[in-house]
């Protein structure tokens, strides 16, 4: 129930930013860009026999996941929040 | 509640979205439903006419419906109704059987700027102007006429009309099957329509069995949703059989089936339900435990609507190109076949270079454990 209602809470307060976001168009990126990764899997095959190639590459992602967009985008809404007056 | 605390607690609910957000997104990127960006399409009888060639596997994805499509709702005047084509924004397919043998498929390509009938392209021209794709094969679902002939197999299969997500989801269901000398298996197709994601199965089902199965056979397998959203479960029987010592044939695909269901979003996504304990009259402690228990175990709803936020701006920028990035990362295949290769001896790899490389596989989770800590340690909130 309580962890019904703070879900909820986030639900409403996420509704409106989400919205406008979601009127952007989507993402892309040239092709190259997926046979790029494609390739470098054929190249990095016969290492993974013996070295932890895809660990290494899901270590990545996760850093990826974790790391660079959750934190640093909390980092930099902590500081566009610090400069309103008044909040320290 | 002063303006700084008002200000960190939106912070606060602003992170701990973008962590639920990544944490459905790996969910997602982890799940091998990606579609190769080719389909080979291979097909020869040992015949001097035998070709191999690969198409783009977006003609299977948005242009192509599974079955047949016959090429006169296309505008070709010459085609046989039982001949298949396939249609990209510059380049038109068509797929036939060429007679002689029953694996004899071959294949003609129009460009856009050329008039059917008078530019085609003959099988043997395209027999090398395209690159064999090295990222795995896709059937493509052919009915062809003569031979083999058109089944009139049939499967019914049985799935809740709708469900949750994450949970497995039980298929059931049984099948007939007319010729099953021409075919080695019943594969199943799944895929969430709505953004065109394939679902791995992994079973599979032997219908050409010795001796020979009593029709109808039943069967049953389990299915984990990680969307929301509408599916749909496609059917085929797979001929797999070696056509010749050098030539494999894998093209007899034919569509038996198909049934679709969706998520619900009314009820939990496979969270498991709150273990009430049965409490005795006076036992006080028990009712608090229950009462604990009824407070703090969410039914799954929320998680459901923040899923359903994220999945709204995944694509989006800035969020779409962590998507592209994760995606990309997770498409790299370390396992795929390569040209190079090191001839180890087994011995070698047992004593030496396994143990290391788990060595090194745990220093890797420890250092990512490690950074994210750190990471969260230092988040001054």
């Amino acid at each position: 129930m309580i962890i019904d209602i703070l879900l909820d809470f986030i639900y409403v307060f996420l509704w409106v930013p989400v919205h406008l976001i979601a009127l952007l168009p989507d993402v892309t990126v040239d092709s190259a860009f997926a046979s790029a990764f494609e390739t470098a899997g054929h190249y990095l095959a016969p290492f993974n026999s013996f070295l932890p190639i895809h660990e290494l590459f899901d270590v990545f992602t996760l850093l990826v996941v974790y790391v660079i967009t959750p934190y640093f985008t909390f980092k930099i809404l902590n500081w566009a929040i610090r400069k309103i007056p008044g909040v320290s | 509640m002063t303006k700084t605390t008002a200000c960190r607690a939106v912070l606060g609910l602003l992170t701990a979205f973008l962590l639920m957000f990544g944490i459905a997104h790996i969910a997602q990127a982890s799940y091998p439903g990606s579609m190769p960006s080719t389909v080979s399409v291979t097909c020869s009888t040992g015949d001097n006419e035998c070709w191999s060639t690969s198409i783009p596997a977006q003609i299977m994805n948005d242009d192509t419906p599974w079955g047949r499509y016959q090429c006169s709702s296309y505008g070709v005047p010459s085609s046989h109704p039982d001949d298949v084509c396939y249609a990209t924004a510059d380049n038109w397919w068509m797929i036939y059987w060429a007679g002689v043998f029953p694996n004899h498929w071959a294949i003609w390509k129009y460009d856009s700027a050329s008039v059917w009938g008078s530019n085609e392209s003959s099988v043997n021209d395209l027999n090398g102007t395209y690159d064999q794709v090295s990222g795995g094969t896709h059937g493509i679902p052919l009915i062809g006429s003569g031979t083999p002939p058109a089944p009139t197999s049939s499967i019914t299969m049985l799935t809740p009309s709708a469900t949750y997500l994450y949970n497995g989801v039980p298929v059931s269901g049984y099948y007939t099957v007319e010729s099953p000398d021409y075919f080695d298996e019943i594969i199943f197709n799944a895929k969430q329509t709505d953004m065109n994601v394939s679902i791995n199965i992994p079973d599979q089902f032997i219908v050409n069995s010795s001796p020979p199965p009593t029709y109808p056979v039943s069967f049953s397998f389990s299915l984990t949703l990680p969307y929301q959203g509408n599916y749909s479960l496609e059917a085929y029987l797979y001929n797999s059989v070696t056509a010749s010592t050098s030539d494999v044939s894998n093209l007899l695909i034919f569509g038996i089936g198909t049934t679709t269901f969706s998520t619900s979003t009314d009820t939990q996504p496979g969270m498991p339900a709150p273990n009430y304990l049965s409490c005795a009259t006076l036992d006080v402690g028990c009712y608090f435990k229950n009462a604990l228990t009824w407070a703090f175990t969410p039914n799954g709803s929320g998680l459901n609507n923040l899923t359903g936020l994220g999945d709204k701006i995944k694509t989006k920028p800035p969020f779409g190109y962590l998507k592209i990035m994760t995606d990309g990362l997770q498409t790299i295949d370390p396992n795929a076949t390569s040209s190079i290769s090191f001839n180890i001896p087994t011995y070698i790899m047992t004593l030496f270079f396994t143990p290391i490389r788990t060595g090194l596989t745990w220093i890797l989770y420890i250092f990512l454990a490690v950074v994210i800590i750190k990471r969260l340690e230092h988040a001054q909130i």
